[in-house]
């Protein structure tokens, strides 16, 4: 449809998202946002409420067309590539409250391009995974709400996606499910699965994620892998404990800064020096009990790019 | 990837199809028909058997016989109450009247009756009734009384014997249509009643399936289900998947309905009922023909608009208002009904029914009444689908955005904007 606008892109990339932009009115939701997701990797989607995450992904799922920009899954683009090798997990879902356990994941299974027997087939399979076969032929309704969030998770790998997007998978998990949702997250991962996680939990992004894009205001203000955010936004910091006069530290070749807090000094090492060489300097003129790496959390980074509490903008303007 | 409507269409209906609320609704409506009908009848036995009396105060003193024979004589057809002459020799008539209204208060009677020579005279009779909404015991007393004050005046004139037969002898009247087909030589009374019945239906029916479509999307946006599903189905096939399948849930319930309507025909099964061959109505085949027709066009308009008011509002309540307005267009055909069959071939029945939200209940009537010209009937159908084909392309945008607005009711000038996202 887009042949001719649409750039050349890698089929191995599982997904490819160009100069997205999406309006509404005079609300920008989404501008000019640029990512690509490594395969087997999880790439986190973050960002305060209202950044425009959900915008982004409903237009990777082509749920909506973005006003600019292009999606390409594995180099393709359209609402069929993107339903058939995307599991979706949306942040507000639900289930038809009246339908039969397996007729409801048949159901899920049939609209993904699976056949009737298929979809079934897994869905119960899934169950037995999950120890629910016994709930089979209930009805949705008749489930407890863990119960029940299981049954979406099913829901959206049942046609065996290379890709999962998930918004904001844990909110409303009690600790029990959100552990087993975490399991078969990783597990998932393991097998080579692509996953997308968005989040405005960082402690979450940060114990999952390869990569991540901080989305604030309809912009990514932040992107790469993790591990390197983390050491541009923990410089050469360290924590250091013992006993001496820290003020003669300051003097040390290594040193770029200190102050003192709590009995601990935060240190911060000049960019080309290791923390092995500070120990070394500072023996002469200082008793070092411990030294630290000081790492920042992505919550640090956050509230340092996002510049503390931002409030959301709203998804449409009173008139 | 092949369609995603097969499977919404039939996770609609068999989601709806089987269900106790399918039994409930297809057993409740013959039920209530089968009550409407009945009904009446046995509350108009019970007020029969009532055995408190009419007081009749004749101050002539020779009215009473005449009435008392003219009674007796209607008696085997008639569920009249009994009449009791009251006496009237010494006594005044305010003092007898408020005697009376103490009687009929306490329920000794059901009311009485003054008959004098000047109210004779003046045509101008009043019954004091104890229940005057009681519209049977009224009823056969006015029949009685005015055969009886016709029959008494030819008497004080002079006139006697079968004179009086032949001068009193009711006109009996009937309808029927003007046709050279002896099938369709129907009375019409019971063409009209058929008429009513199938217009009625429509309504009901064109109603009935579109509420369950505003239910049905209504379901998936409180659930929360609707952005899973249209991440792999799009909105358009997800609503036309709803429309079809919701529709052939009705289809179904019609064919039982209509199963059941035909069993009941059946002589050996209608005698059991007692309903006699000339109290089932005949339906020409034309009209047979059209009512598929312009159910299935109604059926396409109304269940697409109920299908994006749905998706504007998040609840019921919210939704109440558009619901309102969108139901109007079916109560005001519905309001029509009698200027459209007084003079089914004007031009206000013309314009009237060729207007597409109009057309199913109007044009049906038309057809059931007086069969209108062929390029009528077709312009009519065409106009209805042009207008579907619109409705459906206008509705699947609004529907669109719609299904994944949570919160605030929409205003006008939103929807009109939705119109244009992309």
């Amino acid at each position: 449809m887009r042949d001719a606008e649409t750039p050349v892109t890698d089929s191995s990339l599982p997904i490819d998202v160009r100069e997205i932009t999406k309006r509404y009115d005079q609300f920008l939701a989404v501008d000019g946002i640029s990512f690509a997701v490594r395969p087997g990797t999880v790439f986190g989607l973050l960002g305060p409420n209202g950044a425009g995450k959900t915008t982004t992904i409903r237009m990777i799922m082509n749920i909506i067309v973005p006003d600019s920009g292009s999606v390409s899954i594995f180099g393709k683009s359209g609402r069929d590539v993107a339903a058939r090798s995307i599991g979706y997990l949306p942040e507000e879902r639900g289930l038809y409250r009246k339908m039969r356990v397996l007729d409801h994941l048949g159901f899920l299974g049939e609209i993904r391009g699976l056949s009737r027997q298929v979809a079934r087939n897994r869905a119960a399979d899934w169950l037995e995974r999950l120890g629910l076969s016994s709930w089979q032929r209930k009805k949705v309704e008749e489930l407890s709400k863990g119960m029940q969030q299981k049954l979406q998770f099913v829901g959206c790998v049942i046609h065996d996606p290379d890709i999962l997007i998930l918004d904001e998978p844990f909110s409303g998990l009690d600790p029990v499910n959100t552990r087993v949702f975490k399991e078969l997250l990783l597990e998932l991962r393991d097998k080579g699965k692509t996953l997308v996680l968005s989040t405005h939990v960082m402690e979450q992004a940060e114990r999952l994620c390869d990569e991540i894009a901080l989305i604030h205001r309809a912009k990514i203000v932040l992107r790469g892998p993790l591990t390197d955010i983390k050491k541009r936004f923990s410089g050469n910091r360290m924590l250091v404990r013992g006993r001496g006069d820290a003020e003669r530290l300051r003097a040390l070749p290594s040193v770029q800064d200190l102050k003192q807090e709590n009995g601990q000094i935060d240190l911060s090492l000049r960019a080309d020096a290791s923390p092995a060489e500070f120990v070394r300097q500072s023996s002469a003129v200082f008793e070092i009990e411990s030294v630290i790496p000081h790492e920042a959390s992505l919550d640090e980074i956050f509230i340092d790019v996002v510049g503390g509490v931002s409030a959301p903008a709203p998804m449409e303007e009173t008139s | 990837m092949k369609s995603a409507i097969w499977p919404v269409m039939r996770r609609e209906y068999l989601s709806r199809f089987l269900t106790k609320g399918f039994w409930i609704s297809t057993a409740l409506f013959p039920l209530l028909t089968v009550g409407f009908t009945v009904l009446p009848r046995v509350l108009a036995e019970r007020t029969k058997s009532s055995p408190e009396a009419v007081r009749i105060v004749d101050t002539m003193g020779d009215f009473f016989p005449v009435l008392q024979a003219e009674i007796a004589k209607n008696h085997d057809s008639d569920e009249g109450p009994p009449i009791v002459q009251e006496p009237v020799a010494g006594r005044n008539l305010p003092e007898l009247k408020h005697q009376l209204n103490v009687l009929a208060e306490k329920g000794k009677i059901q009311g009485y009756l003054i008959i004098d020579s000047k109210s004779i005279a003046d045509s101008d009779l009043v019954y004091y009734a104890r229940n005057p909404s009681s519209i049977v015991s009224s009823d056969s007393i006015r029949r009685a009384l005015r055969e009886a004050v016709i029959r008494y005046r030819l008497k004080k004139l002079g006139v006697s014997g079968p004179q009086v037969e032949s001068a009193v002898q009711r006109v009996d009247f009937d309808v029927q249509k003007a046709t050279n087909n002896p099938k369709q030589k129907e009375s019409g009374i019971s063409a009209l009643f058929m008429s009513f019945a199938l217009v009625f239906f429509l309504y009901f029916t064109l109603i009935f399936y579109g509420v369950y479509i505003l239910r049905g999307v209504l379901e998936e946006k409180t659930s929360r289900i609707v952005e899973i599903i249209v991440s792999s189905v799009k909105p358009f096939e997800l609503m036309l998947g709803k429309i079809l399948g919701i529709g052939a849930v009705g289809l179904t319930q019609i064919a039982i309905w209509f199963l059941f309507a035909l069993i009941m025909t059946v002589p050996q099964i209608a005698g059991v009922f007692s309903i006699t061959r000339a109290a089932i109505p005949s339906i020409s085949p034309l009209t047979l023909t059209f009512f598929p027709i312009y159910f299935i066009l109604g059926y396409f308009l109304y269940a697409t608009i109920y299908a994006g008011i749905g998706s504007m509002f998040n609840s019921d309540e919210d939704a109440q208002q558009m619901v309102s307005l969108a139901s109007l267009l079916l109560v005001v055909p519905m309001m029509l009904i009698m200027p459209v069959i007084k003079n089914p071939a004007g031009g206000l029945a013309i314009g009237l029914s060729l207007f597409p939200f109009f057309t199913p209940i109007l044009m049906l009537l038309r057809i059931s009444v007086q069969t209108p010209p062929a390029w009528q009937i077709a312009l009519s159908v065409v106009i209805m689908i042009a207008t579907i084909v619109l409705m459906i392309w206008i509705v699947s945008k609004i529907y669109r955005v719609g299904i994944l607005m949570y919160g605030k009711k929409p205003t006008i000038p939103e929807l009109i904007r939705w119109l244009r996202y992309t």
